[in-house]
């Protein structure tokens, strides 16, 4: 099929060999998320996925489908993504299969090189990296860069791919660097919290995937492609491509004239860096230099927020240090979202006396200094090399606070608000979705598919011609009775179903869907024709919106069935979903906002709102449609999720998917609808009886 | 059959004449892929018919100008291209690049590429956008244009590009960041 390049590769390590898989077989999955789930489910060994609480996803075994999709390389806006699916050791209370995802050049680039992928196994006796120039793939001595940050891993990369030509024009049929994806210490040392780290600071940080890249001796993936990717309609690509970003893009951004968010100092010249088309967002920004004098900071998401409240809470103003946290925590490819929550939590327990020298939690992590340079460098160098406390803190937040004793009690007091299966990110929401959707998974679900338009009879009747085949107007009704209604968990069930398709393209989640636009005559978003109309000129084959979202149920299932086979039961699908430890969401106490506007706060939100120490760490004070007597209106009014309710809820959800209401499992009859037979067959082989 | 042939006549003598598949496609009875397949056809034969194909005058100069409101190290670099091409009589145009301005989206080479091979790829940009990730702010992007040739082909304003039928350049069509102007009067 055209955007497809027919080949995927396969790295043995231990046997240190580079195979290829035809990409034929998988052609169904479209690509990304979908083709990698299904490529893991097809390499890895079932009886090492069936009960994960054994593993700890570190082993030989595990197996890391690193995808682009049929629509990177081409010019498709929003392509530039690339998702890394695999066992997470992350995950807690016990690893599981979730994906993650980045940005930047990797993906195209993969592409261009003639692969629609890279599936990782097993594991080198020794460093190494690989070295992928098209066709030509090499497993090389990483023994030199083993201990370096990744910057230096980069740069030292690039020189050996070099020798002594100069890097600026032509190099072996290209005038690109090699696009890098790897480790730093952090990844090396088996962190949980490790990333994977390309470029400068695009990242795929959920689920600690750098520490199972480090389990694997393997430091980083390096990708030369001078081929092209074959395009069924370029006219046509190039028309829709206008068509698009004249309703989508508006006018042309300009450089910025200094980092937008956290910055520091006074406005200097910068560059906005952008992924590999990008259509204007462009969200990421590079300034001259940074105070600390290293390479320029960048980047507007989490890695570029962590440290600011701290360092302005202390400071009155940004004064570097947040830069210096920045470059640190990319350098040691330490997950930012965990770094961040892992401190702000940490300091709650300095201030109830818990931790310090010679406290419960011995440390010699000085708290007194919290805000300064010098404290987030010891902070990340403890936590990248196991070092003191690190070594408990590297297993990340919700094995550190069971270690601690003290995970029953942050969680029901909400200092530790890990009600995501203990991944990184558990950050607010602004649907009640998010949160079901994320309970359903194995990680924060990290979609901004829902967004609000202008009235909530236009954003009612947009969800409704966005989800068929129900078509439901009052799936946005988040009062308390449609929170626990029909109507949400049809809207949930929409979710899943674009989220697996949209890391399957892949498209940007900042772009994708369209819903609203202020662009277009009547308000309304492109999608779905955007969608529709780009598949098609790429490929030349149509594929409409139904059958976009059929596939992304098809994909959900799958995702369903690997979480079953490592043990997950309808018992324990709660916030948090480990009983029998029960958290703050289900409780409402004067102060401590529960289910507000449909979003999830911590007592830390309101810590922070109070400091007015960094807008942005504080819980949204969003409205949320509710829907009554024929008339939708808006409320902010806070009310506690019920856990009983919850429960029904649960039921009626899974009676939509097709799945078993006792167990949460989707039936005999659902799997094979979906096309997926031998799924089931080998699910019934490991133990796990399916309802028919 | 023989109204095939016809039609192709007729389309390589509008090409002849200077016109692109899509401007023609309503005076001939042929389909779009057929069209800019006999256009990709005429393309190789009027190579062939002049001999060694003889390659545009190009002029290449770069300027550096002051620096940019507010920078410190800042420069802007000026690199023009003029060119007559051998075969197409075209009006004196300039394509500046303003690498200050480039977010490293990759858009204009990939639109180069798509509209003149049909097929995305880096390699095959006549505009060549080259990015240090770790290099410092201005001197982390910067434009290379037809230095080799033997690398990349020749740009042509897309005269000829097959799936282009813009008004203006491609690349400078496509850029998000406004850093790809044209124009007829030299910036120098």
């Amino acid at each position: 099929m055209k955007g497809h390049t027919g080949k995927i590769l396969k790295l043995d390590l231990t046997a240190r060999k580079a195979e290829i898989i035809p990409t034929k077989k998988y052609e169904q999955w479209i690509g990304g998320l979908g083709m990698g789930t299904a490529l893991f489910w097809d390499e890895v060994d079932k009886d090492y996925i069936t009960d994960t609480s054994r593993i700890s996803g570190f082993e030989p075994k595990n197996v890391l489908c690193i995808m682009p999709g049929i629509l990177s390389g081409t010019i498709v806006p929003g392509n530039g993504r690339v998702d890394v699916c695999g066992i997470a050791p992350e995950g807690y209370p016990r690893p599981q299969f979730l994906h993650s995802n980045f940005g930047g050049h990797f993906g195209p680039m993969v592409k261009f090189a003639g692969y629609d992928g890279i599936v990782v196994t097993g594991k080198a006796d020794k460093p190494v990296w690989v070295d992928i120039r098209d066709e030509n793939v090499q497993i090389k001595d990483a023994r030199h860069l083993w201990g370096l940050g990744f910057f230096d891993t980069e740069k030292q990369i690039w020189k050996e791919i070099a020798g002594k030509r100069r890097y600026g024009g032509w190099l072996d049929g290209t005038t690109q660097r090699s696009t890098i994806l790897g480790i730093g210490p952090s990844g090396e040392n088996l962190g949980r919290i490790a990333c994977l780290v390309h470029g400068l600071d695009d990242g795929a940080g959920l689920g600690g995937f750098g520490g199972v890249f480090g389990s694997k001796n393997l430091k980083a993936i390096s990708v030369i492609g001078t081929g092209s990717v074959e395009v069924a309609r370029p006219k046509e690509l190039l028309d829709v491509w206008q068509w698009a970003m004249k309703l989508k893009a508006g006018k042309p951004n300009r450089p910025r004239k200094g980092p937008a968010l956290g910055a520091t100092g006074e406005p200097k010249p910068s560059r906005s860096v952008s992924c590999f088309a990008c259509t204007t967002l462009a969200c990421q920004s590079k300034s001259v230099s940074s105070e600390t004098g290293t390479v320029g900071t960048i980047g507007q998401c989490v890695e570029r927020l962590f440290y600011v409240a701290e360092d302005t809470a202390r400071h009155g103003k940004a004064t570097g240090a947040e830069a210096a946290a920045t470059q640190l925590v990319q350098d040691y490819t330490i997950n930012a979202c965990e770094a961040w929550d892992m401190l702000t939590w940490l300091e709650t327990l300095y201030n109830r006396g818990l931790l310090g020298r010679g406290k419960h939690i011995d440390t010699d992590l000085d708290f007194t200094k919290l805000g300064t340079e010098e404290f987030v460098r010891d902070y990340l160098r403890k936590l990248a090399f196991r070092e003191g406390i690190g070594n408990i803190l590297a297993e990340g937040w919700a094995r550190a606070a069971e270690k601690f004793g003290v995970l029953e009690e942050d969680l029901k007091s909400g200092e530790l608000s890990a009600i995501h299966w203990g991944v990184g990110h558990q950050h607010w929401t602004n649907n009640i979705v998010w949160a079901y959707l994320s309970n359903f998974m194995a990680r924060d679900c990290n979609a901004h598919d829902v967004t609000y338009g202008p009235t909530l009879d236009q954003t009612a009747e947009r969800y409704a011609e966005l989800a068929p085949p129900w078509h439901d107007p009052l799936m946005l009704d988040q009062s308390q009775t449609g929170v626990y209604s029909i109507h949400t968990a049809r809207l949930v069930a929409w979710d899943s179903r674009f989220t697996s398709m949209k890391g399957s393209f892949p498209y940007c989640d900042f772009f994708h869907p369209d819903v609203f636009n202020e662009q277009t005559k009547d308000g309304k978003g492109i999608s779905p024709e955007m969608e529709e109309r780009f598949y098609a000129a790429v490929t030349g084959e149509a594929l409409s919106w139904e059958k976009i979202l059929e596939i992304g149920r098809k994909m959900w299932n799958l995702n369903r069935a690997i979480l079953v086979l490592h043990g997950r039961h309808r018992n324990e699908e709660y916030f948090p979903p480990f009983p029998p430890y029960t958290s703050y969401v289900y409780e409402h106490e004067e102060g401590r906002p529960t289910l507000q506007s449909g979003s999830f706060g911590t007592r830390r939100d309101v810590d922070r709102a109070a400091r007015k120490s960094f807008e942005f760490r504080t819980l949204p004070v969003m409205e949320y449609g509710t829907y009554k007597d024929g008339k939708w209106s808006y409320s902010t009014e806070p009310f506690p999720l019920e856990k009983a309710k919850h429960d029904e809820f649960k039921t009626l959800y899974y009676n939509l998917e097709g799945w078993d209401t006792q167990t949460g499992w989707p039936t005999r009859t659902t799997l094979v609808g979906c096309g997926l037979k031998q799924v089931a067959d080998t699910l019934e082989k490991q133990g796990k009886h399916l309802k028919p | 059959m023989a109204q095939t042939t016809s039609q192709k006549k007729l389309a390589f003598q509008l090409f002849g004449e200077g016109k692109k598949p899509s401007q023609i496609s309503n005076r001939v009875s042929l389909k779009e892929q057929t069209l800019l397949r006999y256009f990709q056809e005429w393309k190789r034969l009027k190579g062939k018919e002049g001999g060694t194909r003889t390659k545009g005058q190009t002029v290449v100069e770069t300027a550096k100008t002051k620096p940019v409101a507010g920078g410190t190290a800042a420069k802007r670099s000026v690199e023009t291209i003029r060119r007559v091409s051998p075969r197409t009589s075209l009006p004196d145009k300039y394509i500046l690049i303003d690498d200050t301005k480039c977010s490293n989206c990759m858009f204009c080479m990939l639109a180069c590429s798509l509209a003149h091979e049909g097929k995305t790829s880096l390699s095959l940009s006549r505009i060549q956008m080259i990015a240090d990730p770790l290099g410092k702010f201005p001197f982390d992007v910067v434009h290379k244009w037809n230095h080799d040739r033997s690398a990349t082909p020749q740009c042509d304003f897309c005269v000829e590009a097959p799936y282009w039928d813009g008004d203006e350049v491609a690349c400078a069509t496509v850029c998000p960041m406004g850093a790809i102007t044209v124009t007829t009067e030299s910036p120098i």
